[in-house]
């Protein structure tokens, strides 16, 4: 371990790559926290140091009621994107065969084009002059108004959104899952259920869990779509986030709700990371070392 | 008697329908804005038309022109520099960590678990404060990179995972410099990984509008554009510009297939 | 194919007439086993044989395309794996990596719903029965291969299984630990009193542990029958090469003499065997390596002209490495002795015909 050519290494692979995350990844993280001790008045940022955002985000119930009815979204929309992944993981895994690869990879063309050109397909879908109530329309019935501009439309987006997502972690936490397992377990007498409640979900929870947090984290600070697709009704907290640093120019009071989005999410990874035992799920260690 | 074969086959076709339904539910609107693109009357292009006037005004229209020039910039070099950094973190991590392994690849994936509008208002505060300094291509290109980086370091991580690394010191052992070792033997027994890396990180920047967005002020960028238009209602050219958009990226799923592929092959040797 | 019951008064495990088509591929070719109650039977053939195809069919991981299956007397074919009340144990082990020990050998108990003093009773048993003290609380990756083995060996018997299938348990292990192990999987099976059937494709395992050898060959029976008679008096081209380290000629019946007349030799011996076509009929001869007699050469030697090109030292045996005048290699084994022989020198080889095994091999 002394030897200098493996300090060397150490420092090129290793820390070129932690000091680019310390300096454009922690570091502005830390830059948030600051501004919003600060306050901004007429655009202009004003250093002085005080809790005002943090009295204002707590006192003002709008906030509170937009991330309230973030969260329940971000939990609706991940539980659901989960529940649905995993038949369709299973499926591709299980029985995919040779298109098992196509399969998987047609997952991404979705997820790759962007939150914008999506939305331009999903409005193309659901819109007042989209093709759902177009097809209404046609066939002589009345339009579907829970479809436009409402929660079940920020609903159906962020579904559309990230469940490409979900199902490529909970695909990839099954293929590398050891199949001749359920096999030992059917051998010792348990029956499908069992063999999936005590071998297969246990082995895979870790991934399940990766797949909702890589849902929900994004969800809960959504605000593209629920700004186009959401109406009046639909403020979310990332969409008010959006608007201090954007229209109102309010940015110390954004970076506070930032810093509590950030408090947040952080709190949820580490219930679930504590809540785990890798032990529990399987994890042997990392790589042959 | 045959109960367990009939449950058994009802409940994979019952996984069948909700694949369908979901690549349905996936695609339905990419197949629907491609006839709307094609079609004089978008709202209800069926039966589809062939009528290309959308994309003629879209290619004339010389703000959606420097801001796909900037898009395909910012695309670019972030696909480099996240791939770069992507590829010294899993080297690093795989290699070089040892005990500390796990706790690198935590903090290279951290990126993943901290929303992209984070990532993008807490960038621009820290130039604002620090620098007082608008955002800029360069500012937008670090931000990308560090949300990229994530990816790439995942995506070569699986592929790397299973390389195994005496291939470099037999190749030492016969006389290879270490740069060598790396063009002869690791490059071309990794380079799947290494392009797929590249191809994700450059779709993703170039589709990505929450980083950009506060990073770059007035510059506009492809995303940016789509936004700025979408607020006065969807226009066919806009649907115009999401069909050549998803065809690229169709097109970069097809060279992966075959680049997975070839990899497989690889392997099997 | 049907095999004789070979002095097996009640079959326990009746397999009969099983077959297997995976699409165009015939895995298993109506087959037909009995197993008796108290029998270790091993399940030889080489890889792709079909040997674990029969062993899946038998556990209920996979269903025959014809032909049933019967514990007891009782058809279990259409029954899944959970029902079968069998213990099984796996060549990569399969140990649940979220498990402990204890909690792996519990799993087939607690599977099959049984009371908490039960399962406490079973551990203790086999806790001691495969000496795992000390190891019950530590996860499968902490413990090493043979410690592993003993692990999963336990959680196939814990429950006191109808019967227990080894799909070649030892084949990742290293050779000492398999030598051991041979020993102590036979103990079990004998302490037990159930039957184990036991697929390898390793003759030497299969003839240390078993009481009768089953040959797989292209999902066929080659031979089924007592480890002795199958190693002596190997039915079949196949079994008697694969059975046993032999050295394989090839030759012709000439009927005017009786003998067999090597090709590339000039060595003959007499063959008391019947040739069913008449005339001159090509045969194939096997010789097991140890049945090699040597002498020196002298001129009125009838024997295989050959030179000792080497000399292999294993342990209690000699192998000699012998070069013939048709520049073949032959190795024969031999107790080792003290007197040391020489390279080089030029000996006559040959057999007692009635230690060979000799097979038509058609024109």
């Amino acid at each position: 371990m002394a030897d200098p050519d493996n300090r060397w290494n150490r420092r090129l692979f290793l820390h070129v790559p932690a000091i680019f995350l310390v300096l454009f990844f922690v570091l502005p993280l830390i830059a948030l926290v600051i501004l919003s001790f600060w306050q901004t008045e007429n655009y202009k940022i004003v250093r002085e140091w005080s809790a005002t955002n943090y009295v204002t985000l707590a006192t003002e119930p709008a906030y509170f009621v937009f991330f309230v009815r973030s969260l329940f979204l971000a939990i609706g929309v991940s539980i659901f994107s989960v529940a649905v992944s995993w038949p369709i993981a299973f499926f591709i895994v299980r029985h995919g065969g040779r298109y098992k690869l196509i399969l998987s990879l047609l997952l991404a063309v979705p997820f790759l084009s962007g939150e914008v050109l999506r939305l331009i397909s999903l409005q193309g879908m659901l819109g007042p002059t989209g093709l759902v109530n177009g097809v209404l329309l046609k066939i002589g019935s009345a339009p579907l108004r829970f479809i436009m501009y409402s929660n079940w439309a920020t609903f159906i987006a962020l579904v559309y959104l990230y469940l490409p997502m979900v199902v490529t972690t909970v695909y990839l936490s099954l293929l590398n899952f050891d199949f001749r397992l359920t096999s030992a377990a059917s051998s010792c007498g348990a029956n499908r259920f069992q063999v999936f409640c005590e071998i297969v979900w246990p082995l895979n929870l870790s991934g399940t869990i990766v797949g909702f947090l890589l849902c929900f984290i994004p969800t809960l600070s959504a605000s593209l779509a629920p700004r186009f697709l959401g109406g009046p009704s639909g403020v979310l907290y990332g969409m008010s986030i959006a608007q201090q640093f954007g229209e109102s120019g309010t940015w110390a009071l954004g970076a506070a709700m930032g810093v509590v989005l950030f408090l947040f999410s952080m709190a949820v990874l580490g219930v679930f990371s504590l809540g785990i035992d890798l032990r529990r799920t399987g994890f042997t260690g990392m790589g042959r070392l | 008697m045959y109960a367990q074969a009939s449950n058994e086959r009802l409940t994979k076709w019952l996984m069948a329908a909700i694949l369908v339904a979901a690549y349905g539910f996936l695609y339905m609107p990419i197949v629907h804005i491609l006839f709307a693109s094609l079609s004089s009357r978008p709202n209800f292009p069926y039966p589809p038309e062939f009528d290309y006037g959308s994309y003629i005004r879209l290619y004339t229209n010389t703000v959606y022109q420097s801001a796909f020039l900037n898009s395909l910039i910012i695309a670019t070099c972030t696909s480099i520099l996240s791939t770069v950094l992507g590829f010294l973190a899993t080297v690093g991590v795989l290699r070089f960590a040892g005990r500390k392994a796990l706790v690198y690849a935590a903090f290279f994936a951290g990126p993943l678990f901290v929303s992209e509008i984070l990532l993008g208002i807490s960038s621009m505060s820290l130039y604002y404060l620090a620098f007082e300094l608008q955002g800029n291509m360069v500012t937008a290109i670090i931000a990308n990179s560090v949300h990229c980086f994530s990816f790439c370091f995942l995506i070569m991580a699986a592929l790397l995972y299973r390389y195994d690394w005496r291939m470099n010191e037999a190749a030492v052992v016969c006389g290879a410099s270490p740069v060598r070792v790396f063009f002869e033997v690791m490059l071309p027994l990794t380079w799947s990984g290494i392009l797929s890396s590249l191809i994700v990180a450059f779709v993703l920047s170039l589709n990505g509008l929450d980083i950009s967005f506060y990073l770059l002020g007035a510059t506009p960028t492809m995303p940016s554009v789509a936004w700025g238009a979408l607020r006065y209602g969807v226009k066919p050219e806009l649907y115009a510009l999401s069909s050549i958009i998803n065809i690229l990226v169709f097109a970069a799923i097809i060279v992966l297939y075959f680049v997975a592929r070839s990899d497989r092959q690889l392997s099997v040797e | 194919m049907n095999a004789s019951l070979d002095g097996v008064a009640t079959p326990y495990i009746r397999i009969a007439g099983v077959s297997r088509q995976y699409g165009q591929v015939r895995a298993l070719h109506d087959l037909s086993i009995d197993i008796a109650k108290h029998e270790f039977i091993a399940i030889l053939g080489p890889s792709g044989s079909g040997k674990s195809t029969l062993l899946r069919l038998i556990a209920g991981l996979d269903r025959p395309s014809t032909g049933r299956i019967f514990f007891d007397g009782i058809d279990v074919t259409d029954l899944p794996p959970y029902k079968r009340g069998i213990g099984m144990v796996f060549q990569e082990f399969l140990l649940f990596p979220h498990r402990t020990v204890r909690e792996n050998l519990a799993f087939p108990l607690r599977m099959t719903n049984q009371p908490q003093q039960k399962i406490l009773e079973r551990l203790d048993w086999a806790e001691a029965i495969l000496s795992l003290r000390g190891l019950m609380d530590r996860y499968p990756n902490q413990l090493s291969g043979g410690q592993q083995q003993r692990v999963a060996l336990g959680r196939g018997l814990v429950t006191h299984p109808t019967l227990l299938l080894l799909d070649e348990p030892l084949a990742n292990l290293d050779r000492e630990l398999r030598n051991e192990m041979e020993v102590e999987i036979r103990r079990y099976q004998k302490q037990l009193g159930i039957p184990f059937v036991y697929v390898t494709h390793n003759q030497e395992e299969a003839l240390s542990m078993s009481d009768r050898v089953a040959v797989i060959n292209g999902g066929r029976l080659e031979a089924l029958g007592e480890r002795q008679t199958i190693y002596d008096h190997p039915p079949t081209p196949f079994v008697a090469r694969f059975v046993g380290k032999s050295t394989r000629f090839d030759g012709a019946y000439n009927p005017a003499t009786g003998q067999i007349e090597l090709q590339h030799y000039n060595y003959a011996f007499p063959y008391s065997g019947a040739f069913e076509r008449k005339g001159d009929v090509r045969a194939e001869v096997f010789v097991k390596n140890e049945r090699f007699q040597l002498s020196p050469w002298t001129a009125v030697a009838t024997g295989i002209a050959c030179t000792i090109a080497d000399i292999v030292l294993r342990g209690p045996f000699v192998e000699y490495i012998l070069e013939t005048e048709a520049a073949e290699r032959i190795i024969a084994v031999k107790p080792k002795t003290s007197d040391q022989a020489v390279l080089g020198t030029k000996l006559s080889l040959s057999w007692d015909p009635a230690a060979c095994h000799v097979f038509p091999a058609g024109r």
